[in-house]
């Protein structure tokens, strides 16, 4: 399941740049046969409405501003029709001539097409101008990569000769070409240029821009992932060779000649280093020498052409084989990064790769026999191999990283799991551990209150029965205390929070013991916070400390009412809370009784665990024992 | 003029002691002292019963039955004898038709006291049982709902009184009336719960097999 996952858009990915080498290829066929009038020579004398393709001209060198008419100096020359720069001399400029005979005049709309030429020409048909390619002189449009098309308005044309004059000029640092032109209905030639402009320019036009945008992807990626070997050389040479690509389009460049030709060839060579360096570093070759060669021949072609700027005549052969050279070093390196294993779809990038060899070693042959190129030049397709190279490579590792996360979130889903389960343990035995926690807690507060309370009524009632003569009186007494006391812890769990009714309660229990020894409760018991603090086990402290302050007054006050109060107030710290007196009218607490010692300080230590406080003030007056409790929360 | 009283328990030396204070009290006579329902329900048959004092939990069923027989006679007032005067065991006696509780264990002055205030139409309430039926039963309903017993505001009163640990006199202080009104109004919350009970109560019993329908 995940390695079909991985390896489905892999293979797809390289399909793209498989088409498009294909569309190319397709679009670079050559023109398809069809119906010709040979002309042998001038005038040519054709009949019917066909296409008239002249291969057959006379040449005059020179001058710029219009056509020569001198009956000297006319050649007679075939197309295509090449003038290197040391023939043309000091001249920029050729004319051509040429008489076409109709048989009568046609009516619909001629054109006169220019396939391939350089630089740039205009046209003029029994002497009016029908069209321009830009401008000559200082700065002449370079026209060298795209068709040229004058239409013809069948009211210039005339049965018997029609004169044909064509202006073709270059720049100082170009030689002159043109190839065979045509001359015809409009409705038969448009759509021959229009294929031209496309397969020529529209294409080369879509490479530039291709090249620059996978250009900026490799920026960003060399940029945040150093670690990508190649990135940082395949994005120089995208914007090299788009550089140089871009020729093509430029038809007025925005500097000097001779240094935008420069710029061109630097920017080839230099992207085609870059080629040969990033494919080393991507396929993971240590093929130093081969980058040496390559830098080196690079700068030594580079540095020829700042030398001498006619290096069309001269090195131009070498530009090309440069290219090819590198484009098969890369395929070499592809090959062998096969036979190692350590490619996958290499077979694909290998058949993109001869595919462009094959191409690039066609156009070389052409460029070196003859001067029409009826194909793209290698320059424009360059950049394939190092676009479907970037995308394989970026695919490869999206697709790996993307394995990687799957795998990742499975682990990361397995341990999950496990933590789950784990936690789930955990909390089961948290759980068990607070329920023994908690039963251990009641078991503690159950045995601290009857160690208190009804435990120690039993002792005593024991030890009264046992005394000689038991004091069955007493024995009583202790024994109801006991049932008293019990019967209290039992109502002090019932209403938690609500001091008043545990006070209540008590009251009810305690009543009529107070009165056997003859005090009397003063009851000021008033409606209060809640007390979140009493809990059962608060009820329980409250329950207690009341009880131990009544049971002082009981032995040892000699009074006469206790006062039992409520009220708001503030505690130490200004928090709310609760306070409860139990006031008595005696003669004030004994100066060092160890008994009443111990209770005061269970008192206090039971107050604490509630948050509260407690206070006790002794005058001979009385004694007043202040139990402050919080009304916060328990915290 | 002396009242009657049957007393079921069934510990022999509460029985006993309970008895004793009883035959010794000048305004007290013991009609009988058992130990079983089935024994009480003979002798509240038999009548001449004014005061029924019944512990609840008996060995061959509820005091709880006796109460209630004992309040369908009309003239018997009946005590339920518990340990604890928990709310859980009063109140449900209190639903049957028992008009208090006494603690086992009270001393005879203490039993005395309440069976007398008993006779003079005071009902023993503690403020825990208050607090119980203060929560249980609904304030009087605006809209006249009568699914529960309601307390009239007078009586809520008194209860939260009571379970501020308030006596009947401080109560009557307070409150701005006598003490013999407070101890109506115990006695009236009473009447209530029993009352609203009693539907409750006879569809348990036949649930029990306690009432027979025919019978």
């Amino acid at each position: 399941m995940n390695g079909r996952a991985r390896d489905s858009p892999g293979t797809g990915s390289l399909l793209f740049p498989v088409l498009l080498v294909l569309a190319c290829l397709a679009a670079c066929r050559g023109d398809p046969e069809e119906e010709k009038y040979r002309i042998d020579r001038s005038p040519i004398a054709v009949s019917g409405a066909g296409v008239i393709s002249i291969e057959e001209i006379e040449a005059h060198l020179g001058p710029a501003s219009r056509p020569p008419d001198t009956a000297d100096g006319w050649v007679q020359r075939s197309l295509p029709d090449f003038w290197s720069r040391g023939s043309l001399g000091q001249y920029d400029d050729i004319w051509y001539r040429v008489d076409v005979e109709l048989a009568s005049r046609p009516d619909e709309l001629w054109a006169l097409y220019l396939p391939r030429l350089r630089m740039n020409a205009e046209a003029s048909i029994n002497g009016v101008p029908v069209g321009t390619g830009g401008g000559f002189g200082e700065r002449v449009t370079r026209n060298w990569n795209r068709p040229l098309y004058f239409t013809i308005p069948s009211e210039l044309l005339r049965p018997g000769p029609n004169r044909i004059d064509l202006h073709v000029g270059t720049s100082s640092a170009s030689d002159i070409r043109l190839v065979a032109m045509e001359i015809g209905p409009d409705r038969l030639l448009h759509g021959r240029f229009a294929a031209r402009v496309f397969r020529q320019v529209d294409l080369r036009y879509l490479m530039v821009v291709l090249s620059l945008a996978t250009a900026l992807l490799l920026a960003v990626v060399a940029l945040r992932r150093p670690e990508i070997k190649g990135a940082g050389y395949f994005t120089a040479a995208l914007l090299c060779l788009a550089l140089a690509s871009s020729d093509g389009i430029v038809r007025e460049p925005p500097m000097p000649v001779l240094a935008w030709q420069w710029l061109n060839v630097a920017a080839y060579m230099l992207g085609c280093a870059c080629v040969v360096s990033g494919a080393n570093r991507a396929l993971g070759a240590k093929a130093r020498v081969a980058e040496w060669l390559a830098w080196g021949g690079a700068v030594a072609i580079v540095s020829f052409v700042l030398v001498d700027p006619y290096y069309f005549v001269t090195v131009n052969l070498g530009i090309l084989s440069f290219g090819i050279v590198a484009v098969a070093y890369v395929a070499y390196r592809i090959l062998d990064s096969i036979r190692r294993g350590s490619l996958r779809n290499g077979y694909v990038l290998l058949t993109l790769a001869g595919a462009l060899l094959a191409l690039a070693v066609h156009d070389v042959q052409s460029g070196f026999t003859g001067l029409a190129l009826p194909y793209a030049p290698l320059t424009t397709f360059v950049p394939l191999v190092i676009i479907a190279f970037t995308t394989w490579m970026l695919m490869g590792y999206v697709l790996e990283s993307l394995s990687a996360s799957e795998r990742l979130a499975e682990q990361l889903n397995e341990r999950v799991e496990v933590a789950r389960e784990e936690l789930q343990e955990n909390y089961e035995r948290l759980r068990e551990m607070e329920r023994g926690r908690l039963v251990a807690q009641e078991r503690d507060r159950m045995m601290r209150e009857m160690h208190d309370g009804i435990g120690g009524q039993l002792v005593s009632a024991l030890a009264l029965l046992e005394r000689n003569p038991p004091d069955v009186v007493a024995v009583g007494e202790s024994l109801r205390e006991g049932l008293d006391d019990m019967r209290q812890m039992l109502d002090s769990v019932a209403g938690t929070a609500d001091l008043p009714a545990l006070l209540g309660s008590m009251r009810a229990r305690l009543e009529r013991r107070l009165l056997r020894h003859g005090l009397q409760f003063e009851w000021k018991v008033r409606e209060v916070s809640r007390l979140p603090v009493l809990g059962p086990a608060g009820m329980g402290h409250v329950l207690r400390i009341v009880q131990e302050a009544v049971n002082n007054v009981v032995g040892h006050a000699e009074a006469r009412t206790i006062r039992i109060e409520t009220c708001e107030a503030e505690g130490p710290n200004g928090a709310p809370g609760v306070r409860l007196d139990i006031a008595d009218d005696g003669r004030g607490m004994p100066a060092e009784p160890r008994h009443t010692g111990q209770g005061l300080a269970n008192m206090r230590s039971r107050a604490e665990d509630l948050g509260g406080t407690v206070e006790i003030r002794s005058t001979r007056e009385g004694t007043e024992v202040r139990l402050w409790l919080p009304s916060g929360d328990a915290d | 003029m002396t009242h009657s009283v049957l007393l079921v328990e069934d510990d022999p030396a509460t029985r006993a002691q309970l008895a004793a204070i009883i035959d010794a009290s000048p305004a007290l006579t013991l009609a009988a002292a058992v130990g079983s329902v089935g024994d009480g329900r003979k002798w509240l048959a038999a009548g001449g019963v004014d005061i029924l004092l019944t512990d609840l939990g008996l060995p061959d069923g509820s005091g709880a039955d006796l109460i209630r027989l004992a309040t369908q006679q009309g003239s018997v007032l009946s005590l339920v004898i518990t340990v604890f005067g928990d709310e859980e065991h009063v109140v449900r006696a209190i639903q049957m038709g028992a008009m208090g509780y006494l603690l086992k264990g009270e001393g005879a002055t203490d039993v005395e006291r309440a069976l007398s205030e008993l006779v003079a139409g005071g009902s023993p309430i503690s403020p825990a049982i208050a607090r119980y039926l203060l929560t249980q039963m609904h304030a009087v309903p605006a809209d006249g709902d009568e699914t529960a017993p309601a307390l009239s505001r007078r009586e809520q009163e008194v209860l939260g009184y009571v379970v501020k640990g308030f006596t009947y006199a401080e109560i009557a202080e307070l409150a701005g009336i006598s003490t013999h009104t407070v101890s109506t109004h115990i006695r009236s919350i009473y009447r209530k719960l029993a009352v609203h009970s009693r539907g409750e109560a006879v569809y348990e019993a036949l649930q029990l097999g306690l009432v027979r329908p025919d019978g």
